[in-house]
């Protein structure tokens, strides 16, 4: 159990060594691309393959929320979906998400984001994450 | 100090935005604005109050670039850069970038790079989230 909020299930398509970094293309079981970069050491010592099944990881506060717009960004991955539920606090809100494909995932962002986003119950959105924000595990 | 961050804004602090557990504090950055959002602990135990110098510690992977400027993101800072100079590595590309006169780095996917076919001379946009700047105390 780790204490990050989104874990999706996917599956190693591609693995590109670099001299420092790994760039993992992986796909969820919606069929939707995503891209991660993790260091090569870790990429040797998880002894990562093409065709596992791992879990990518990645922190709510990491996810980048956009209504629309998401095109000619250079972040790698943008999962789209529905606002399920907005909980707001003092400064951050917590926004769940609902992905095409039911699987959920949670962004935090700053309330002044969401006034001016206008976001809310069952907005279409699309989640930003930057590959090097998302981690693997297994 | 010095740091491994490869981004540093200095400014003044122009607002402190209390939350439950977060603060949202606002670094006025030449004629921008730099948001942040810290812990309240970090707020008290660096005794920050507006009208102090202070500055604004970004890694260069928290960075995601845009040609166009995104209208509809969550992310509190978007950032009008020049872009200086375009690095390949292996996986990952280092893309130097101006604003004003400070100098700002981001490391982008390769991919990402040839996709918005960055270049020397480009404009382009910074989007950081609010929770990846770090602020340290001059």
């Amino acid at each position: 159990m780790i204490s990050a909020g989104n874990q999706l299930d996917v599956l190693i398509s591609e693995v590109l060594y670099g001299p420092v970094s790994v760039l993992l293309i992986l796909q969820t079981k919606q069929g939707v691309r995503m891209v991660a970069s993790v260091s090569k050491s870790s990429a040797t010592a998880m002894r990562l393959r093409e065709g596992e099944r791992v879990i990518a990881v990645f922190q709510a506060s990491h996810v980048l929320v956009a209504t629309g717009w998401a095109m000619g960004i250079s972040a790698r991955n943008k999962l789209s979906g529905r606002v399920h539920r907005i909980t707001m606090g003092v400064v951050n809100a917590e926004i769940d998400l609902l992905l095409e494909g039911m699987e959920r995932i949670v962004a935090v962002i700053t309330n002044e984001a969401v006034a001016e986003l206008r976001l809310k119950d069952g907005d279409e959105i699309v989640a930003i994450i930057k590959a090097s924000d998302v981690m693997i595990a297994k | 100090m010095l740091t491994s961050a490869r981004n540093t804004l200095y400014g003044t602090i122009t607002s402190i935005t209390p939350g439950a557990v977060h603060s949202e504090v606002t670094l006025g950055v030449g004629t921008g604005a730099i948001v942040a959002t810290i812990t309240n602990e970090s707020v008290t135990r660096l005794e920050m109050k507006v009208g102090d110098p202070a500055y604004a510690l970004i890694k260069s992977s928290s960075l995601i670039l845009a040609k166009t400027k995104p209208q509809r993101i969550s992310a509190r800072n978007v950032l009008h850069v020049n872009v200086n100079e375009v690095i390949k590595g292996a996986v990952n590309a280092e893309v130097k970038l101006s604003l004003g006169d400070a100098t700002m780095n981001a490391i982008i996917t390769n991919d990402s790079c040839d996709e918005l076919m960055l270049k020397k001379g480009d404009e382009a946009y910074a989007i950081i989230k609010a929770s990846s700047v770090i602020i340290g105390m001059v």
